[in-house]
């Protein structure tokens, strides 16, 4: 196990920067070195492939953050920012929008469906002002299952629309411009509110009891978390659909890498998560024809999560 | 002097189920507690509610005379510490990692650690004997070596009050003691309040003990006070000898295994001495056997057993020969037997008569053993003769039991 935060830190920033920089020249339309027209090239260049690089990285370290959180808080490294009914409100909001309201205001309300599911299933967990692990995991699934039955409701009743929610329910970053990379913005502010936890995670991950005695105030810490981390997953969501593995894998991968500690594991997932994306963003577009980014990153990261799984003695 | 932690009228329930009913305790500074009580009685809900894990029903803890439930979580770590029986830490921190988290409730949120927090670690994992696990998984050390490690980020966590549940149910004897006598060290300058199983610890180690049984406590004060059979009997239905242990005058105590004699067809006498009649004493008994014993001298370590155990036995006055009326006793008993045993007794003049009077009778004999010969070769005589007339000798006691039993 590699144990020299110092030096991967700094190590992953530049990775990142240079994954921003040589994923926005990447392109159909070739490399832009041999473009020479430059009106053009900068039209592209900012108006299209940016911001869609760039949704991509905020999308990607927000998932990872999430995933890092709910792993901390459930104990458990098979936690995404899905697992509490997230997904399953989001892609309900968005069916909602393509259905009737011919796609109106989908972003809104796939957020709108992700995080009121999460705070849905924390108030069905609540008992006497506490929740624990165990129900909150239990009333994600039930909730989940509730509300696919009305996705699968309204599925069957598209018509036409059928295949625009499957895109969306895939994920994806081709309509990602400005406006919405703005919105992403609220992402890694979210995260900072995560990182000022990381500590807080730290002990909670030594299981509830333990972390009173050490002064945490666990109920308050399960909340904050909870709600961040639905926040962000509902912005993610809202951007670029239900995008699948980064949330579960990477936080795994770098607890792995540079151990469990998640005051480096939160940045460090954060930054792999982003750049991970924006490649996987990359060859999605570039293929010959655009698929759902979902699938590449699903497609590529199980074999590498069941190689890492194998090649360790101890998991 | 007021107390520094107290449970006043404390009730807990777990649904239906009473789980404390109406706890009262107050503990001055400084002291060892430790907390006695057979398994569900309660004892882990009790430390919880006074580590405010749980909130109770009814009633309410007091810490440095102000309510528990007053405090704010940081502040109530820095004045109270809690050691459960294990981790299960759900990733793999490193051990200096898991030390370091007792310093949580010290540090300033985003604050990085100072180099006191450092020392104080290493000084807590040098007191418990882990240093050298220091960058080793907490995931992947054995379960003592957890506990100790436990108890080093409880000792990194500073506080004024200790509450531990069975801190050394998983460590060797050398580790237990080692850990107790460090922890009885930092009294009475922080107040130590600890579940126990093992009432020798206990005993030795605490200033005062409460012994607790279904949701209550039944008795409180100094280990002589509190360790009765009596008590002991009422509350975990087991039957104790409590004796004083010889080197530290503490109580110390030993189960007696359930060894009430019950009327049975074989009689089995036992002429035994120094000590070698006990195990037989117990296993016949066990077995269902009517025992007898003797003639045995009253200073005799076999005579107390026999007397303890409710066995019938022919006692003489120490260092004096066997008398005229102990052979007539001793005869009436032989006469009913129907077996007779002779342990690997030492022989000499005073106990001589026992093998002589095995002579006049028909009972089958057994020898158990050799017998060391004190009466200048008189004693290896009789046995050769009593061998002539049939008597066996053998050298397992288990053998001796699958022939009479």
């Amino acid at each position: 196990m590699l144990r020299h935060p110092v030096l991967v830190l700094p190590f992953l920033f530049l990775l990142l920067i240079a994954s921003i920089l040589v994923t926005t020249c990447i392109g159909v339309s070739g490399l832009l070195l041999w473009n020479f027209d430059t009106e053009m090239l900068q039209k592209l260049l900012f108006e299209v492939r940016l911001p869609r690089v760039l949704g991509a990285m905020l999308v990607g370290l927000g998932l990872a953050a999430a995933g890092c959180a709910m792993q901390g808080l459930f104990r458990n490294p098979m936690a995404d920012p899905y697992i509490i009914g997230t997904a399953s409100g989001g892609a309900l909001g968005a069916a909602f929008a393509i259905v009737l309201l011919g796609g109106l205001f989908l972003p809104a309300l796939a957020f709108l469906g992700a995080t009121l599911s999460t705070i849905g299933v924390y108030m069905i967990s609540l008992r006497n002002g506490r929740v624990t692990g165990e129900t909150l995991l239990l009333s994600g699934i039930a909730v989940s299952f509730f509300l696919s039955a009305l996705l699968s409701f309204f599925m069957y009743i598209s018509g036409n629309s059928l295949h625009q929610i499957m895109f969306w329910m895939m994920g994806g970053f081709w309509d990602v411009y400005w406006d919405k990379v703005l919105l992403g913005l609220l992402i890694p502010a979210a995260c900072m509110v995560l990182f000022v936890f990381s500590r807080d995670l730290n002990v909670m991950t030594l299981g509830e009891e333990e972390a009173i005695h050490l002064g945490v105030n666990t109920e308050k810490t399960k909340r904050i978390l909870l709600l961040t981390s639905s926040f962000i997953t509902g912005i993610a969501v809202a951007i670029a659909g239900g995008i699948g593995f980064i949330g579960l894998i990477i936080p795994h991968v770098m607890r792995i890498i540079v151990g469990p500690d998640h005051r480096v594991l939160l940045p460090a997932s954060m930054m792999v998560g982003a750049a991970l994306l924006m490649w996987a963003d990359t060859a999605a577009r570039t293929l010959p024809v655009e698929i759902p980014v979902g699938i590449i990153t699903a497609f590529f990261g199980a074999p590498f999560f069941i190689y890492l799984l194998r090649g360790r003695t101890r998991v | 002097m007021t107390p520094v932690i107290s449970a006043e009228h404390l009730s807990v329930s777990y649904g239906d189920h009473k789980v404390l009913a109406d706890i009262s305790l107050g503990v001055e500074e400084g002291q060892f507690i430790g907390i006695l009580g057979p398994n569900g009685c309660g004892k882990t809900t009790f430390l919880q509610t006074l580590s405010r894990v749980f909130a109770p029903d009814a009633g309410g803890v007091m810490v440095e005379g102000q309510d528990i439930s007053a405090y704010d979580t940081k502040e109530l770590a820095k004045i109270l510490g809690c050691m459960r029986q294990e981790t299960d830490a759900a990733f793999p921190f490193t051990v200096r990692e898991i030390v370091l988290m007792g310093r949580y409730p010290h540090i300033r949120r985003l604050a990085p650690l100072a180099e006191a927090d450092l020392v104080i670690a290493n000084e807590a994992m040098k007191t418990t004997n882990t240093l050298h696990l220091a960058d080793r998984l907490i995931t992947e050390i054995s379960g003592g070596e957890q506990q100790r490690v436990l108890i080093a980020r409880l000792l990194a966590q500073q506080p004024k009050i200790l509450l531990l549940d069975e801190p050394t149910s998983h460590l060797d004897i050398s580790h237990q003691i080692e850990i107790l006598n460090m922890l009885r060290d930092l009294t009475p300058k922080i107040t130590v309040i600890s579940v126990f199983h093992d009432f020798n610890l206990a005993s030795y180690f605490c200033d005062r003990l409460v012994l607790m049984s279904g949701g209550g406590i039944i008795a409180t004060g100094a280990p002589a006070k509190v360790l009765t059979a009596e008590r002991l009997l009422e509350s975990f239905h087991v039957r104790m000898l409590v004796n004083m242990h010889p080197l530290t005058g503490k109580p110390y105590l030993i189960p007696e295994y359930g060894t009430t004699a019950t009327p049975a067809a074989q009689h089995v006498h036992v002429m035994s001495g120094g000590g070698t009649g006990v195990v037989l004493f117990h296993l016949l008994l066990l077995h269902g056997c009517r025992v007898t014993a003797g003639v045995l001298a009253a200073n005799d370590s076999d005579a107390a057993a026999a007397a303890a155990l409710g066995i019938e036995a022919v006692v003489e006055p120490p260092f004096v020969a066997v008398s005229e009326a102990s052979v007539r006793r001793l005869k009436l008993l032989l006469f009913d037997a129907d077996a007779v045993v002779v342990a690997a007794m030492p022989i000499g003049f005073g106990n001589l008569s026992n093998l002589s009077i095995l002579l006049e009778t028909d009972v089958p004999v057994y020898f158990l053993g050799k017998c060391e010969d004190f009466a200048d070769g008189r004693a290896d005589v009789l046995r050769a003769r009593l061998c002539e007339c049939g008597a066996v000798e053998m050298s397992e006691i288990t053998d001796f039991l699958r022939r009479i039993v």
